[in-house]
């Protein structure tokens, strides 16, 4: 096999991304993917930090933090590519670093992200009159009466209205926002003509499921043009829609700038040359292969995704390099009393340390790797899902891992 | 004034009997709990309906009660056991001599253990260590799921009259010149405090029976005695697997419907409230299993829980795993308190035996002489073959009987009915243990659920593989529509309460697939739901 | 790799996280299937229930897209594969499941009357035509694959191989073996230009893949101990079994062990190779023989979903390209038939629907020829498209001198 120049590890969000920017930057690039990544699970919005200015709360992060290396400037360059990869395949974004927009989830509270799907981008609902709750006959997992009891705290003065529609989705499985969303990819007009039966005024708005289709932006423009007012799709439980059209918008990408995809691929460790990595080691069934690479980039995620390990208390690993991996010690500073705590989880902030290019470095600061770029969730130092920036580093670190 | 002949105190598998054997002899009972139904020791330990193998060597009265208790619950309770039957195990470190005499102690006390050969033994059970593994007996273990006998105990009193009372607590007693006139409780969720008239108490209350012993005046030699335990997501075991050792910890694994329990460990504690388990006590678990199991390790673990056994300690007695197992009764006649009855040590194997006596004492006081038919009438009718099939239909075929004997008769019906009528009411809320929208809606309903905790208990929603991460909002926004005010519609709360449940269990074993089942839970409830509320500031 | 790759042993792995109900193909065709998730490692963890079957089970085509979805290693198809066995233990077998899970003894039969390919052909064509498919529960819309009028094994006995010294035995799998003989050829031809002698073990069976998708476990577990038992006699001389059917490939390389749990399995399946994986590791030992003419075709490859399994990249398209070949991924997803899932009637609109996105890229024709690497892939991608594919090693023959 001919070396690439770039060889990705890893098929979520960070691993699409890098594998993006260093296509779009020429190279000729493998992406290595083990699952179907963490897309799936995902709203689709990106967030980047949870404060009302991420970029300016960026720059006030202990020097430890993922985005000190990163640094402001990719992560703005990174937040513009994210956004012309998406509307390449026809999946609109708004926001920017500097403000925050929030989206309706599925249990009625707003989540806010920095860069969102137009079709989520509840930045309008305040000045609404009324507001539709729909949920849909047979569809699992949304409960408009809850959600409207929840949204009524953030909006007392609003008037709210549930309506159900039926889409004849029952008579099968249970039916999930995906499998809706599929439905309606192939025949939009069943959910147009269930909406217009709304008495919508022009100063209203409806909130749905995420069940636009699967990809792009065709079906809801289509059920758009024939309505006056504005629809909100929500977040919801896996399979996410919203992350899944985030998902199918990177791999077209891939697909027509010639990254090579192999599925299934496990990497169970790199070939090395004293502080070079010149390829990684696919295990399968029966042997080993190895892909040759120029550059790697480790994309493999944090726990959830199996890029670090931990088998035995105080003992993550990091399984391919077998790079340090920083973590805090004990049961005590290992989790809090609280699930949703008000304090980061201290298993959560662990991961791996790098220098400002991403390369893994050791407790002396001491580069472990030339050509290796540690990107998303792997990086150690904070809690992404406390902080609210585990989108953000992903497609920041990517862009910068790729591009260093 | 409220008023019953008997009040029993505490919502335990003994309070549960006594209350069943009361209402069966046409007296008047009630039962207050001050929280969920066997919240203590009776779900809160390894679900194993014990053959007496265990106390064959130690203590052969136990072993006796244990294999007449295991016969009798295995026909009266076939929805709640299992009679997956039982090893005991050698491991070339256990001593050889213990094995003679606990074969001895078996065939004296009645119980049948037959000796199979090792191909045997790993052909029954694959996974056990080829390695350590160097003699094997089967005998008549069962698994039991406590939550379900407790309800089917619920089930069994009402239709003859018994009453049951959660989330109330009893915060003194009403007694004139030492004669009991009633009990003083309070309501947990509204805090309304009120009296209930009796003639009798009986204080079950098991880990907490000193408490209430200190209410009325009276002492009680009650240690609390915490025993840890291991929870993993699968059958790991086809049967009960002992350690055929002198009785310790960790050397217990029961499979219980869809997962495997380890237990347990024992420590004496002085609260027991304290159900918090921890890192150590995880590896101390885990690295006796592991003897018995040598993957141990490489199975995922759901959770931990810990419970307090009620040992009994006579003044002067020994405490911890060498205090006896066995029960008392008092009447507190002798301590200037008339109508006041403590029942309290003993196992959950012979919790029918201990009422039965704490029953026959109350009746003979009130001059009741129906004899006891605990031993012979089924808790529960068992659900028709008709109905089930009427069920297969609807949902996945692995689950009816699971529904069936959660359900019972009546609401198992019920549920059948709504699936029937409402195909919406046929999606799965927990798709790990199999729960229906209809079973939920119907146990969400029910006057002893009032957080979804409870529904859980009932349903086994949230005690899957996904540990909440689905089923957490889905059994929220039901209960929410269905359940009871004011604790249902703060939907955000329960939810947020349910996971929290969930997670006190997981954070002592918050590595491996449990760690990356907890991320996953972590980016949809806080990621993609924000259920904390609140914006940026 | 350690025995822990046995199915039995996956399901514990599952976090429930629906990746697998994300990327099933048979789901976004239907409605009925519960989907990857529900059926096998569902019912892993409540196996003590054994009576109880899941009813949608059936619809599980083994394509496999579950067990590549899945961050966590569960072998989600083969629990699946497991439980149907289990459920055929008290249901019996429809005739057409018979006949599509029997193609090797129905190949015999052919064989072994004079001119059986001819009559067996003409006798589909009027079975076809009659409808008597159709009331057998196969799909009637299809051609059932046509005879080829000399199968391989026969023809192989013809050919003249040039090549001496090194040695490979080719495992031809059915569909090459009746249907398919030019693909063998090609396969020969290429194994003797790279110095390679190939050899037919007459002792193999059937693969056993179209009798665990309908099944028949336990005729499956029989062929695999023999396969498994021969491939290790060749084991033992130094030879190894190479095969240019992709389904077989992964059944001897990954399902046997997968499915019967016996470490025999994985040994045996250290000595087999599919055929483009095998020239690539010539390749990387530089013994690949490459004085091969350019290749200008323009080629839209079909990867089949059971080699996207096999983690061997895809050597098939870098061997191509090496000598000028311009290969485009058709990136379409399963191509819908999953061996002879297609092939029963009730399954074919499914099979159809899933079929359809690659049905239209490979009617866009900006491309010389269509490839991919496994035989029922080529049937349906030509039965959707009209469009005639070959396996890759045949470009490739017809590019050596």
């Amino acid at each position: 096999m001919k070396p690439f120049d770039v060889i990705v590890i890893g098929g979520g969000l960070a691993g699409l991304m890098a594998a993006a920017v260093a296509a779009d930057n020429g190279q000729r690039v493998a992406l290595l993917t083990y699952g179907s990544g963490s897309l799936p699970l995902a709203s689709g919005a990106i967030d980047f930090l949870n404060a009302k200015a991420p970029d300016v709360a960026i720059k006030n992060l202990p020097a430890h933090h993922p985005y000190k290396k990163i640094g402001l400037k990719a992560c703005d360059a990174a937040a513009k590519f994210f956004v012309d990869i998406a509307a390449k395949a026809d999946l609109p974004y708004n926001g920017r670093l500097s403000a925050q927009i929030p989206i309706v989830t599925a249990v009625g509270t707003l989540k806010y992200s920095a860069l969102v799907p137009e079709s989520m981008d509840a930045s309008n609902l305040v000045n609404k009159k009324k507001i539709f709750v729909v949920e849909i006959k047979g569809l699992k997992d949304f409960y408009a009466a809850m959600i409207v009891d929840n949204l009524k705290k953030i909006f007392p003065d609003k008037t709210f209205e549930v309506a159900k529609l039926d889409l004849n989705l029952l008579g099968g499985r249970d039916i999930t926002c995906m499998d809706a969303a599929q439905i309606i990819s192939v025949n939009e007009q069943i959910l147009a003509d269930g909406l217009k039966t709304l008495d919508v005024g022009d100063d209203d708005a409806i909130i749905i499921p995420p069940i636009f289709g699967l990809e792009g932006n065709s079906s809801r423009a289509a059920i758009k043009s024939q309505l006056r007012a504005e629809i909100l799709e929500t977040t919801c439980l896996p399979p996410s829609p919203t992350g899944i059209r985030l998902q199918r918008a990177f791999i077209k990408y891939l697909q027509s700038s010639g990254v090579r995809i192999f599925e299934n691929s496990k990497v169970v460790r790199g070939v090395v040359d004293g502080k070079k990595v010149t390829g990684v080691v696919v295990e399968n069934s029966v042997r080993e292969k190895v892909f040759p690479a120029r550059k790697v980039i480790l994309a493999t995620g944090g726990f959830y995704s199996g890029g670090i390990t931990m088998r035995d208390f105080d003992q993550p690993r990091e399984p391919i390099f077998d790079l340090p991996v920083f973590f805090p010690t004990g049961a005590e500073n290992w989790s809090n009393e609280q699930l949703f705590s008000d304090e980061p989880q201290g298993f959560s902030m662990t991961g791996i340390f790098t220098d400002e290019s991403l390369r893994p470095i050791d407790e002396s600061g001491e580069i472990l790797f030339e050509n290796l770029h540690v990107v998303g969730a792997n990086l150690g130092g904070s809690d992404f899902v406390f902080e609210r920036s585990a989108g953000g580093v992903a497609i920041s670190s990517a862009y910068k891992g790729a591009t260093s | 004034m409220e008023k019953a002949t008997v009040v029993v105190i505490g919502g335990g598998a003994t309070g549960l009997g006594i209350l069943r054997d009361l209402s069966m002899r046409g007296v008047k009972a009630l039962l207050v709990e001050k929280n969920d139904l066997v919240n203590g020791a009776s779900s809160r330990y390894h679900g194993l309906l014990h053959s007496g193998g265990r106390y064959a060597v130690k203590d052969q009265e136990a072993a006796r009660e244990c294999i007449i208790e295991n016969q009798i619950m295995r026909k009266i309770g076939k929805s709640c056991v299992e009679p997956c039957g039982g090893m005991f195990t050698r491991l070339d470190i256990d001593d050889e001599a213990y094995e003679e005499l606990w074969v001895k102690g078996c065939k004296d006390s009645g119980i049948e253990a037959t000796p199979i050969t090792l191909d045997e033994a790993f052909k029954l059970e694959p996974r056990l260590s080829r390695k350590h593994v160097k003699s094997a007996y089967l005998v008549p273990d069962a698994a039991v799921d406590g939550f379900r006998m407790a309800w089917q105990l619920v089930d069994s009193s009402k239709r003859y009259g018994g009453q049951v009372k959660t989330y109330t607590e009893v915060i003194g007693f009403d007694t004139v010149n030492g004669e009991l006139r009633g009990v003083k409780v309070r309501d947990q969720f509204t805090g309304e405090e009120y009296e209930i008239g009796c003639d009798i108490a009986v204080n079950a209350a098991g880990g907490w029976a000193g408490f209430v012993g200190k209410l009325a005046g009276v002492e009680i030699g009650v240690q609390p005695d915490k025993g840890t335990l291991i929870a993993f997501n699968q059958r790991i075991v086809n049967h009960v697997v002992n350690r055929l050792h002198k009785s310790s910890d960790g050397d217990i694994f029961v499979p219980h419907g869809s997962i495997t329990i380890l237990g347990t460990s024992s420590m004496s504690v002085p609260n027991p409230e304290d159900t918090s388990t921890s890192r150590a006590e995880v590896e101390s678990l885990l690295k006796i299993g592991e003897q018995t199991f040598e993957d141990l390790r490489d199975f995922r673990i759901l959770r931990t829980f810990a419970g307090s056994r009620p040992l009994y300690i006579p003044p002067g007695g020994a405490v911890g795993r060498s205090a006896s197992r066995g029960f008392a009764i008092v009447d507190h006649d002798n301590d200037g308190l008339k109508g006041f009855f403590t029942i309290v040590g003993g196992k959950f194997t012979t919790y029918r035996l201990m009422a039965e006596k704490m029953c026959n004492q109350i009746c003979a006081k009130l001059g009741n002489d129906t004899p006891c038919r605990t031993a012979e009438e089924p808790l529960v009718e068992e659900v028709s073959q008709e109905d089930k099939d009427r069920a297969k239909k609807f949902f996945p075929s692995y689950g009816v009987n699971l529904a069936a004997t959660r359900l019972g008769v009546d609401r198992f019906k019920k549920v059948v009915e709504r699936l029937e009528s409402d195909p919406e009411s046929r999606e799965l809320v927990c798709e790990c243990e199999n729960v229906t929208r209809a079973e939920a809606e119907e146990i969400c309903k029910d006057d002893t659920s009032f957080i979804v905790n409870d529904v859980r208990r009932r349903t086994r929603i949230g005690m899957g593989t996904c540990q909440g991460n689905f089923c957490a909002l889905r059994a929220a926004a039901v209960f929410s529509e269905m359940g009871v005010e004011p604790t249902a519609k703060d939907s955000l709360a329960r939810l947020r309460e349910f996971l929290q449940g969930r997670w006190k269990g997981i954070r002592p074993v918050l590595l491996g697939r449990t760690l990356r089942e907890t991320e996953m839970t972590r980016a949809i409830y806080e990621l993609s739901m924000n259920v904390k509320g609140g914006a940026p500031q | 790799m350690s025995d822990k790759t046995q199915a039995i042993f996956t399901g514990d792995r599952c976090l429930s996280c629906t990746s697998c109900m994300a990327n099933c193909p048979v789901m976004a065709a239907i409605k009925d299937y519960r989907g990857p998730k529900l059926v096998g490692p569902a019912h892993g963890r409540m196996h003590f229930s054994q009576e109880d079957i899941e009813a949608t089970l059936e619809f599980c085509s083994n394509c496999k897209s579950c067990d590549r979805a899945c961050p966590s290693g569960v072998a989600v198809s083969t629990l699946n594969m497991l439980q149907r066995a289990e459920y055929y233990k008290t249901h019996p077998h429809t005739q057409a499941e018979d006949m599509i899970a029997h193609g090797e003894r129905a190949g015999k039969m052919v064989r072994m009357m004079p001119f059986g390919a001819t009559f067996a052909n003409i006798g589909m064509e009027f079975g076809k035509t009659l409808g008597i498919f159709s009331k057998l529960g196969l799909a009637g819309e299809r051609d059932m694959p046509a005879y080829a009028s000399t199968p391989f094994k026969d023809l192989y006995s013809r050919i003249k191989q040039t090549a001496g010294g090194k040695k490979i035995v080719m495992f031809t799998g059915c569909f090459i073996n009746d249907n398919e003989p030019q693909v063998g050829e090609a396969f020969v031809k290429v194994m003797n230009a790279n110095g390679y002698e190939v050899l037919i073990d007459k002792g193999f069976n059937c693969c056993g893949s179209p009798l665990v998708v309908t099944g028949y476990l336990d005729e499956a577990k029989q062929h695999a101990d023999n396969n498994a038992d021969r491939i290790l006699e060749w084991k033992k001389k130094g030879i190894p079994v190479v095969t240019p059917c992709t389904s077989c490939s992964l059944m001897l390389k990954e399902e046997y062990h997968e499915l019967f749990a016996e470490h025999k399995f994985h040994e045996a399946a250290e000595n087999v190779y599919d055929a483009f994986e095998f020239l690539e590791i010539l390749q990387e030992r530089g013994e690949f023989n490459d004085n091969v003419k350019p290749i200008s075709q323009k080629l839209l490859y079909h990867v089949p979903c059971h080699l996207k399994c096999q983690a061997i990249g895809l050597p098939a398209a870098n061997i191509l390209e090496e000598f000028g070949a311009n290969v485009q991924t058709a990136d379409a997803g399963c191509c819908g038939i999953s061996g002879n899932y297609g092939f029963r009637k009730d399954k074919y609109d499914i099979s159809m629907k899933i079929g359809a996105k690659l049905f239209e890229r490979v009617k866009r024709k900006d491309f010389d020829k269509v490839i991919s690497d496994c035989g029922t892939c080529r049937m349906q991608i030509h039965h959707g498209s009209g469009i005639k594919p070959c396996h890759p090693i045949e470009i490739l023959a017809a590019a050596y001198q």
